[in-house]
């Protein structure tokens, strides 16, 4: 079986420090593989049995080069980074135009699309299911649990209220919702079997896309403006040493509430 | 945008090329709506099991009173399901519906995103809406990007305002957990986007009438359901809690949420936490707060031991008075508090808990 | 007194009366001073009224080292700051007041923006610019937040001592203000002693004495006292006093350059696999780590069981369930990983291990979660002896901080677990192998235990001792562990520090109780 899994290189918003006005400090923190997606590419290699192929691919700039090295460590077996100057600024539309022109000249055969949940700086999760709509293949949101079944999979998925358990055919989009607060360390041979194997670089051209239909051409929104927010907290520090003190302050505030 | 029309203009690159609405010629061309008349505003209407019935998940009915807002034009809503979803009629058009699409597929009536998207594509294509507006709920999150891609046309998710300038829709989110605030519009009809829960005021009880329309629609994908089980949560939610006390990764005690239980009964609040506490397993995910949880906007949050980062304030930042606990002076969260106290948060839980 | 500096009374309950090590004491005021001259101000006035003074910066010490006994508190919370850069013929250095954390020297280092900074020297700001990497000061005393004037004052050291030496090797010049007042600012190299004979000027006054007669133990880490032998240095002599001769109001320290590391943990199945596995990578010129730590089984047990019911350590990374024992190191990245990793496999397949039964990674990430891991035991411990304090409120624990040689290692490694075991108390041992300097965490469940554990450990600095190491080897001696003091130097050797504390320090004013006891 093939496999081919999408995923995104992303500031690491735990790194991220607030400064004296209260806002993100980005300088210096270090890009890591997207979390979920970390989660969704080990959940894969866990189903993977001999023989089957894990085919890792993002879009990105040059520098998420990293991010697929750190896929190959973990195991994928093929890597592929979509990188042109002409894919910047990609909105979800564009971005997911983008993937799907991949999907279909490079890894049209795969048995699964596999996505992380989300991206954790502020991607909303909506790409899985725009490349589902466009390769017209059907969408498994929220996965928690996937495994093999004679003809296809079997994916468990949690919308909140409801648990849900469908059959998944082959070729459909699975977007994998948990992710793994420890994270996976990889072993030093995984570290040394990566050195072997290549990320190919894709561009606009080789996946047969005009000017127009990725990137900040191809989008469907418009960023208009941006505001700094108003972050209109009163922030009074108090270091409290007597908690009986501390926890008549916050009665104060939950009766003038009330 | 400029008004430059006529379809000969796409070859003139004196006006800006970068504009993506005017193509080159013989450029792929999604389906797109007529712009001239594209009008009005639909909203997907969500259910959710009351009972023997069900009822309108709070975040349609907020979308329905801020349509009316919005538009000038006529306000469209769809909603699928049997005969169970007639009762919510008069509560639908009481919030200013004027012709409500009710799809009564046997086959529709169990969530399935794929034939749901095609549904609502089809309906979109009749009545040709200006704007589409869905709830950011864990279903509209799958269901909006696919009705989107579908149409090539724009979404922008997880609006936290929306501002109409005639039937353009500048659509308000907030970026870099909350520290911007971009404005963002579609560059085509309609404009899509996600709404979270609490942006818009709960419009009025008021019963109202309207034109119900029975729509039609032959499936377009099956979809192998083998089971479903309603994962039984403990009565209320807690998007709808006036005060939270929220626990994090300081509470290292877990008798200590029997505290927290025992101080939000008596002030009439929830317990609500931030991931680590899930991912241990102490607490559901239905109180879970933050990007991966859900976004609450309660007039009280307290956050005991909660480090505050960017992926949990974003759940909390519409809280009305925030005050954070932690024995961190350097954690986050008081930057983000009306009251920060330094103090361990389990001391002061319990003593609340004995005061109160 | 004049009111030429900040001076308070100090509240029973202040912070300017206890450490890290949580030994409280007791005192009148705290004095603040803001730079070098109200700081002489300060003693000079506090020795011609024979008031005691005690030093304190960042009170991260774990040996009582700051704890005021009597007297005033000398506090130089306000005396931070990285001032300039310069270069020498040996390497670029940093201009630190006594107070700047080892965080913030490293975090002006990384950040590279020197716009506020010296010119030490002429131009070096602009060439330590031009350098292809960043520089950063390389001794790791784990607590970052220590200030580098108490790293001085106890030659603090670290894992990463096992390739850069402790703090001692990177000091380059000092600025003491001594106990009459006066000051000394001078650079190694200076003023070195003739035979056993040092003398230097400090304003009006020469000085000139004996050294004692003992050497120093360089040969292991060693954080016991001040450092004497011939023909020694008198910057060895202010380093490693814990401020018994003076107080340093300015250094200079060397930094170097930054090179990208790799993070690795072994798994064995053994400690006793383990254990020879570090004697190999130690004297293998290939594999060449930074660093070696170590963590045996029931460090192991213990972070596996504090990690599954505390929702705080829940970023520490799960242990495979088949490791007996692990070993973290660092090595730098190069071109001939490959070949270097391989000697690393072929180390650890001859005990039990294999590089599949391990973790790497280069990601500060990664490299940051194993760090993690290794913090995580003393916090384990932590944690274990706060949850047991229900049943036993006795409850206890205590660490040892000893160091020997190379060819000691096995005899104190099956010493420590042999005494232990026939004590039948509960411990764990984990950290700095490399240096054979582990740390050994006993926990006491009773007072009987207490009494037989202070056996123990009086056992233990005996043979490390008599094995020619440290009973001290980091944390320095401070009022905790004077004790050591005659052990390692006698009586005769004790006499003789006094003698020197004497000449420098008449009153005996400063410092009280550090290191040694002096008479009035």
């Amino acid at each position: 079986m093939r496999f081919a899994v999408a995923v995104k290189q992303v500031p690491d918003t735990m790194e991220m420090s607030v400064d004296e006005n209260g806002s993100l400090v980005r300088a210096g923190v270090p890009s890591i593989l997207n979390p979920y997606d970390e989660c969704a590419l080990s959940r894969v290699l866990e189903l993977r049995r001999e023989g089957d192929e894990v085919v890792v691919f993002t879009m990105g700039p040059p520098q998420a080069r990293q991010a697929l090295e750190r896929c190959l460590e973990m195991g994928a077996d093929r890597a592929y980074l979509l990188t042109d100057r002409d894919f910047a600024g990609a909105d979800v539309w564009a971005t997911a135009r983008a993937l799907t022109a991949f999907i279909i000249k490079f890894v049209p055969d795969a048995d699964l699309y596999v996505f992380g949940r989300q991206a954790i700086d502020g991607d909303t999760g909506q790409v899985p299911f725009e490349v589902a709509a466009q390769l017209g293949v059907q969408q498994f949101a929220y996965v928690e649990l996937l495994s093999v079944s004679h003809d296809g999979f079997t994916a468990v998925q949690d919308y909140g209220d409801v648990r849900r358990t469908c059959s998944v055919p082959r070729g459909s989009v699975v977007s994998f919702g948990t992710v793994d607060p420890n994270g996976t360390l990889v072993s030093i041979s995984d570290y040394l079997s990566a050195g072997s194997k290549v990320v190919e670089e894709v561009d606009r051209v080789s996946i047969g896309l005009g000017l127009y239909s990725v990137g900040l051409k191809g989008s469907m929104t418009r960023i208009v403006s941006t505001t700094a927010s108003s972050s209109a907290r009163r922030n009074r520090k108090v270091e409290i040493t007597d908690p009986a003190k501390g926890a008549r302050f916050i009665i104060d505030e939950l009766e003038a509430v009330r | 945008m400029s008004e430059c029309s006529g379809g000969s203009c796409s070859t003139c690159s004196s006006c800006g090329s970068d504009d993506p609405d005017r193509l080159p010629p013989g450029m792929l061309k999604v389906y797109n709506l007529n712009q001239s008349t594209a009008d009005g505003i639909l909203v997907w209407i969500e259910t959710e099991p009351d009972g023997d019935g069900v009822r309108m998940a709070d975040v349609s009915a907020e979308l329905l009173g801020a349509a009316r807002k919005l538009s000038d034009g006529r306000v469209f809503a769809v909603v699928f399901g049997g005969t169970e979803v007639k009762p919510l009629y008069p509560r639908i058009f009481g919030c200013g519906v004027d012709s409500l699409y009710h799809v009564r597929e046997r086959e529709l009536e169990v969530y399935r995103p794929e034939a749901y998207a095609s549904c609502i594509v089809s309906l979109i294509k009749r009545i040709e809406p200006a704007t589409v507006l869905i709830g950011a709920t864990t279903r509209g999150r799958e269901l909006a990007p696919r009705i989107a891609s579908e149409l090539g046309t724009g979404l922008t998710a997880d609006c936290t305002g929306l501002r109409a300038e005639g039937r353009k829709i500048v659509m308000t989110r907030p970026a870099f957990g909350g520290n911007l605030i971009a404005d963002i519009e579609c560059l085509r009809f309609p404009q899509m986007a996600t709404v979270r829960q609490g942006t818009f005021p709960m419009p009025e009880e008021r019963e109202g009438t309207g034109t119900a329309i029975y729509w039609q629609f032959g499936d377009g994908m099956g979809k192998d359901i083998v089971s479903e089980e309603r994962v039984v949560d403990s009565g209320r939610d807690i998007r709808d809690a006036r005060v939270l006390i929220s626990l994090g990764d300081g509470i290292r005690d877990r008798s200590l949420i029997d505290v927290a239980e025992s101080v939000a009964a008596k002030v009439g609040g929830m317990v609500s936490c931030s991931r680590s506490l899930v991912e241990k397993g102490w607490m559901p995910r239905s109180r879970q707060v933050g990007m991966s949880g859900r976004t609450v906007a309660p007039d009280l949050y307290i956050a005991f031991g909660i480090s505050g980062v960017v992926q949990h304030r974003v759940g909390m930042s519409g809280a009305g008075k925030v005050i954070a606990v932690n024995s961190d002076p350097d954690a986050p969260i008081h930057h983000y508090a009306d009251l920060s106290l330094i103090a361990d948060a389990g001391e002061i839980l319990r003593e609340m808990d004995r005061a109160l | 007194m004049s009111e030429m500096f900040y001076r308070q009374r100090i509240r029973s309950d202040s912070k300017y009366l206890t450490d890290e090590s949580k030994m409280t004491g007791r005192g009148e005021h705290v004095i603040i001073p803001v730079d070098d001259s109200e700081l002489r101000e300060a003693v000079r006035i506090n020795n011609s009224k024979g008031n005691p003074i005690t030093v304190a910066a960042m009170r991260t010490g774990v040996c009582g080292g700051c704890v005021p006994l009597e007297g005033d508190v000398i506090s130089l919370e306000r005396m931070s700051g990285v001032l300039g850069i310069g270069r020498d013929e040996r390497s670029y250095f940093v201009r630190v007041l006594p107070c700047t954390t080892i965080e913030e020297i490293n975090r002006v280092l990384r950040n590279r923006d020197f716009t506020h900074l010296a010119d030490v020297t002429e131009g070096a700001r602009d060439m330590l610019l031009s350098e292809p990497v960043p520089y950063f000061y390389p001794v790791d005393p784990t607590e970052m937040n220590g200030s580098i004037g108490g790293n001085i004052a106890c030659n603090a050291s670290g894992p990463r001592t096992y390739r850069y030496g402790p703090t001692r090797d990177w000091v380059r010049r000092l600025r003491v203000v001594l106990p009459e007042g006066q000051f000394v600012d001078f650079k190694r190299g200076d003023y070195r002693a003739e035979g056993r004979r040092i003398s230097f000027p400090a304003g009006r006054s020469y000085y000139s004495f004996d050294i004692p007669s003992y050497d120093f133990n360089t040969d292991v880490k060693n954080a016991a006292g001040p450092m004497f032998h011939e023909d020694m240095d008198l910057i060895d002599m202010f380093v490693g006093s814990e401020g018994m001769f003076g107080i340093i109001s300015e250094a200079d320290v060397y930094v170097a350059p930054w090179h990208p590391l790799v993070s690795n943990i072994l798994f064995f199945p053994t400690d006793a696999d383990c254990l020879e596995a570090v004697r190999e990578i130690r004297s293998d010129g290939i594999v060449d780590p930074e660093f070696i730590e170590y963590m045996d089984c029931r460090s192991l047990d213990l972070i596996r069981r504090v990690t599954s019911s505390d929702p705080a350590m829940i970023r520490v990374p799960r242990l495979p369930d088949s490791a007996g024992s692990a070993l973290f190191f660092d090595m730098q990245l190069t071109d001939d990983m490959p070949a270097r990793y391989a000697r690393v496999g072929e180390i650890a397949e001859r005990h039990g291990g294999s590089l599949d039964r391990s973790w790497c990674g280069h990601e500060e990430r990664d490299r940051e979660r194993m760090r993690e891991l290794r913090h995580s035991i003393p916090r384990s411990i932590f944690e274990y002896v706060a949850s047991l304090k229900g049943e036993m409120p006795g409850i206890h624990k205590m660490g040892t901080d000893m160091s020997v040689p190379d060819d000691a290692a096995d005899e104190m490694m099956s010493y420590y677990s042999e005494q232990l075991d026939s004590a039948g108390l509960e411990y764990v041992i984990f950290g700095h192998i490399g240096n054979n300097h582990p740390h050994v965490e006993i926990i006491l469940k009773s007072m009987e235990d207490f009494d037989r554990a202070k056996e123990v450990y009086r056992r233990f600095a005996e043979k490390a001792v008599e094995l020619g190491g440290s009973p001290s080897a980091e944390h320095g001696i401070g009022k905790i562990k004077r004790e050591y003091m005659q052990l390692m130097y006698g009586e005769e050797g004790v006499e003789e520090i006094r003698r020197i504390k004497r000449i420098l320090d008449p009153k005996n004013i400063l410092c009280r109780g550090n290191i040694v006891e002096v008479d009035r």
